[in-house]
């Protein structure tokens, strides 16, 4: 969970993890700041959330090429993982095109689930920004993933 | 099937959540896990003093209680010669039936529970409060 969100930002394996252990690490030292007041993992990823954005901005190392962001070793004798891949390898190409902002709201939404008032609390951007932003997101997500999977993206939805 | 048709909103947020769910997430290179625990291990996390399961006014009482008692069985169980008013006073106190007190198996387990609760309650504070002591 903590992982993907930072590698959606930082886009970089190992500065993905290094913002994920500064993460636990904060969350840790500032225990007693929770307050309850929403979710244990919503509160987890807005930590995780400015974590890795501030290291993004400090960030002086180039980033890896899109080509090459989170693409998974298949495994060849399983059609099905290799299948996975391929589409992991799209999303992941996908989402490099949005920008690192965009991105982790994309996945807020879709792979974790948050609702729109979480991303708010998560992000600190104001609810119709972050609208916006998925709107957008969600339209460019869809016109890469269609020129990138093409006929899977209709198995995908059950047609 | 037609790739190149819209999606309307529904499907493509379907698709979106199944793509996300199926392929979505980015494993972390194996052994993050100790690696964030050895982290935590070794950092010196500032320890909030939370309030006491009994807080101290009640210690205070108790003590209290215990010295006045103590004065108490002590006084009573001396045999007085002069009697000045100090004595007088005590004197005028009702006896203290200590014998059938600690006949008394209610009192006793009584007493007992609250002797446990209090140690417990000191044991679990000082681990609490022991930066040495893994949670």
């Amino acid at each position: 969970m903590v992982h993907t969100a930072s590698y959606r930002i930082l886009r970089n394996q190992e500065e993905a993890e290094e913002a994920t252990q500064d993460t636990f690490m904060k969350a840790y030292q500032n225990l007693g700041g929770y307050q309850g007041g929403s979710k244990f993992s919503t509160w987890l990823f807005s930590i995780a959330y400015r974590t890795a954005i501030s290291q993004l901005r400090r960030r002086r190392i180039p980033t890896a090429s899109i080509d090459n962001l989170g693409v998974l070793e298949p495994n060849a004798h399983d059609p099905l993982a290799v299948e996975t891949v391929d589409r992991s390898a799209a999303l992941n190409k996908a989402l490099a095109q949005l920008p690192p902002e965009d991105a982790a709201i994309v996945s807020f939404f879709y792979l974790e689930e948050l609702s729109v008032e979480e991303i708010v609390t998560v992000t600190g951007l104001g609810a119709s920004n972050v609208k916006v932003k998925l709107h957008r997101s969600r339209k460019r997500l869809l016109e890469i993933l269609q020129r990138e999977l093409k006929e899977e993206v209709w198995t995908l939805i059950g047609d | 099937m037609d790739a190149h048709r819209r999606l309307n909103d529904q499907d493509a947020d379907k698709a979106l959540l199944e793509l996300f769910h199926t392929s979505g997430r980015i494993a972390a290179s194996e052994g993050i896990e100790t690696r964030i625990l050895e982290r935590i291990a070794h950092s010196n996390r500032p320890i909030a003093p939370a309030s006491a399961l009994i807080p101290g006014w009640v210690w205070a009482t108790l003590a209290g209680g215990a010295v006045t008692l103590t004065a108490y069985l002590f006084a009573v169980a001396t045999p007085t010669i002069e009697v000045g008013p100090i004595e007088r006073a005590l004197t005028n106190l009702p006896r203290f039936p200590l014998d059938s007190m600690l006949s008394s198996p209610w009192l006793l387990v009584t007493a007992t529970s609250a002797i446990a609760l209090l140690a417990m309650d000191t044991v679990l504070n000082r681990m609490r409060l022991d930066p040495h002591v893994k949670h």
